[in-house]
């Protein structure tokens, strides 16, 4: 029993990092059809803007909280300054977020130097069996599945949600009928941004804090952003699912490189079989289904 | 239908020769070493042109040349250390070319028959880049080797042999002279395929794939055979830098190294060769002068001019350049018009 309990710790450990850390990116795939090369980076900057301030005493809570805000406002920025010329411009803005993403680790050691002082993971551990599970990581679990259910009820209940889905589906409809599709995309980058910043403020204590941590967050993400398709919501849930349903078995039995390999070949996999990614999988699904049901 | 390739005298031709005017004289007017460290520049020129060919002719925007130019590297060096001798360098400049396509004949396979186009392409072969960068890191223990070569993490493997032939070691000049052969039969033949069938097929696919498709073109196929070219290119490029440098390393996998090629063909001007290595030439020479000056705004101005070449200067800063004095200079000459006049009679 305990075996059992620790491998799905694990898997769902694996898959709350996935879904945490992808989901700024995926929610920016998903209206704008960009992918943000410097996502890593903006986990990082979210990361250190937690450090700074829970170092000098500031309550954890409040400091992760400061950072999604932190990189919400430095997305606007960089949307106003260049994302904003990016729209409908897939490989240039990869250039652009690429080159951003040089300049941002490059700005960061040459002002905070080579590494930040850490602070230790709070909240202690609790044991089951013959292993002991840190709390913090099992709140992090719990936040990844808080988050796309929050995401849901943004989605279903809100103005902002019903516009986004709306802008993300038909976008000249929605603005014809009313919805401005500039402010929603200026929107959406910024909450994509601060995304990145809550996933990097809630991992701060988990990294070494040097300018070069966003790569840890890097590839995973592309790779569930780009397996789970278009959908941000259905898209990412079901690619973390699948990917940490892979990768964690893998990185238990044989260490944590194997298991970023495994990841990388069942993504390869998976898009070579599924193109469109879930996303895609789940629409044709559903449209057999409703094909089906509609000629009884 | 075959059309010869036709000179004009625009800014690009200038360029070209010019630049080969420089390459050729310049190991007469200086030292060895300098002549070596040039050769290593044409070295990442070549590199570039494995992107310009396959980004520049097919529209794929591949972020992983450098996996190639890693493989074909680490195969060339393990190939050496187990052969035990120097005189089987061209049999291990081959194997590492065959290796590289292989690869790439494998993932454009995976790519291009699943349908991931565009910039999903950059995004998984960049994905696989970071992830043998990752598993080369850890490969420090004695136990990860082949034959008789440890593959040694970060350490590399050191004391690569440079090219020989039977009993004879490329000097450095020996060596510039078959650097800058390959890199000028490789533009001859870039410029070359643009008025080949197989360049036009290549050109359709670029500008419109669907549209290629719908005409009866493989153009999955062809993607693949492109790509398996551009990662040959690659290969080469990744081979003169071990025998150059006599060292692999993990550094080769390294996304700052996949970058380059990229940056130099989109800040060069991917539609324009002469653009693209004219600008490689002088940015190369700029970062190493920065590096050896130990300045910490290489990897800053790297970002700036992606960022801003994307965003204002989409032909490249050569391209922009010679698109401008083309349209200002070039194309009012009498010598370009003349077949114009000829025909209006």
């Amino acid at each position: 029993m305990e075996e059992i309990v620790h491998v799905l710790y694990n898997v769902l450990n694996s898959y709350a990092f996935l879904m945490i850390s992808a989901m700024g990116l995926a929610i920016i795939f998903g209206m704008m059809g960009i992918i943000n090369l410097a996502h890593g980076d903006f986990i990082m900057m979210g990361a250190y803007i937690t450090t700074l301030t829970v170092t000098s005493g500031v309550p954890l809570v409040i400091g992760i909280i400061l950072g999604a805000v932190g990189m919400g406002l430095f997305g606007l920025l960089m949307d106003r300054i260049l994302m904003s010329r990016l729209y409908n411009r897939p490989i240039d803005s990869i250039v652009v977020t690429w080159g951003l993403s040089a300049i941002i680790q490059q700005a960061t050691l040459m002002i905070f130097g080579p590494a930040l002082p850490v602070f230790s993971i709070p909240l202690g551990t609790v044991a089951y069996g013959k292993y002991t599970y840190p709390v913090y990581r099992l709140v992090l679990i719990a936040v990844g599945i808080a988050l796309p259910i929050a995401l849901y009820l943004i989605f279903k209940k809100t103005r902002f949600g019903l516009e986004s889905r709306a802008t993300m589906q038909r976008p000249d409809s929605a603005s014809m009928l009313g919805t401005n599709r500039r402010r929603m995309y200026s929107l959406t980058f910024m909450l994509g941004s601060a995304f990145a910043g809550l996933a990097g403020g809630l991992y701060a204590c988990t990294m070494a804090m040097v300018p070069t941590t966003g790569q840890n967050f890097h590839n995973q993400s592309m790779l569930t952003v780009i397996v789970g398709g278009s959908d941000p919501l259905i898209g990412t849930v079901g690619a973390a699912g699948v990917l940490s349903l892979v990768e964690s078995p893998l990185s238990l039995l044989y260490g944590s490189f194997i298991g970023r390999m495994g990841l990388l070949i069942a993504a390869i996999i998976v898009l070579r079989v599924l193109p469109g990614g879930v996303s895609g999988f789940v629409d044709r699904a559903r449209a057999e289904y409703m094909r089906k049901k509609g000629s009884v | 239908m075959k059309r010869s390739m036709t000179f004009k005298f625009n800014s690009e031709t200038i360029a070209t020769v010019v630049l080969f005017i420089f390459l050729i004289v310049y190991p007469f007017v200086s030292s060895e070493y300098r002549a070596l460290n040039m050769a290593s520049f044409i070295a990442q020129m070549i590199f570039a042109s494995s992107v310009l060919l396959i980004w520049g002719y097919c529209g794929i925007f591949s972020f992983g040349q450098t996996i190639f130019y890693g493989f074909a590297g680490y195969t060339y060096a393990i190939l050496l250390k187990n052969l035990g001798s120097a005189a089987y360098t061209p049999l291990a400049m081959v194997a590492g070319i065959v290796v590289a396509v292989i690869v790439a004949l494998v993932l454009g396979y995976f790519m291009f028959y699943g349908g991931i186009n565009d910039m999903f392409v950059g995004l998984v072969t960049m994905c696989v880049t970071m992830t043998l960068n990752t598993f080369m890191a850890q490969t420090a223990n004695e136990k990860w080797r082949i034959g008789s070569a440890a593959l040694g993490g970060y350490n590399g493997i050191n004391q690569v042999p440079m090219l020989t032939i039977g009993a004879h070691k490329l000097s450095g000049f020996e060596f510039y002279a078959f650097v800058l052969i390959s890199f000028a039969a490789i533009f001859f033949a870039l410029k070359k395929i643009s008025t080949t069938r197989a360049g036009y097929t290549m050109i359709a696919v670029r500008d419109n794939r669907h549209r290629t498709q719908l005409l009866g073109y493989n153009t999955q196929l062809i993607q693949v055979i492109v790509f398996a070219a551009g990662a040959a290119i690659a290969a080469f490029a990744g081979i003169l830098y071990s025998a150059w440098g006599n060292y692999v390393g993990i550094k080769m996998f390294d996304l700052q190294t996949a970058t380059i090629p990229v940056m130099l063909v989109a800040a060069g001007g991917k539609r324009n060769p002469a653009a693209v290595f004219a600008f490689s030439l002088l940015y190369l020479n700029l970062s190493q002068r920065m590096s050896v000056a130990g300045n910490q705004y290489a990897l800053i101005l790297q970002g700036l001019l992606m960022i801003v070449v994307m965003l204002f200067l989409p032909d490249g800063i050569f391209g922009t350049l010679f698109r401008f004095l083309d349209k200002h200079i070039f194309d009012k000459l009498k010598i370009n018009n003349r077949n114009r006049e000829r025909s209006a009679e």
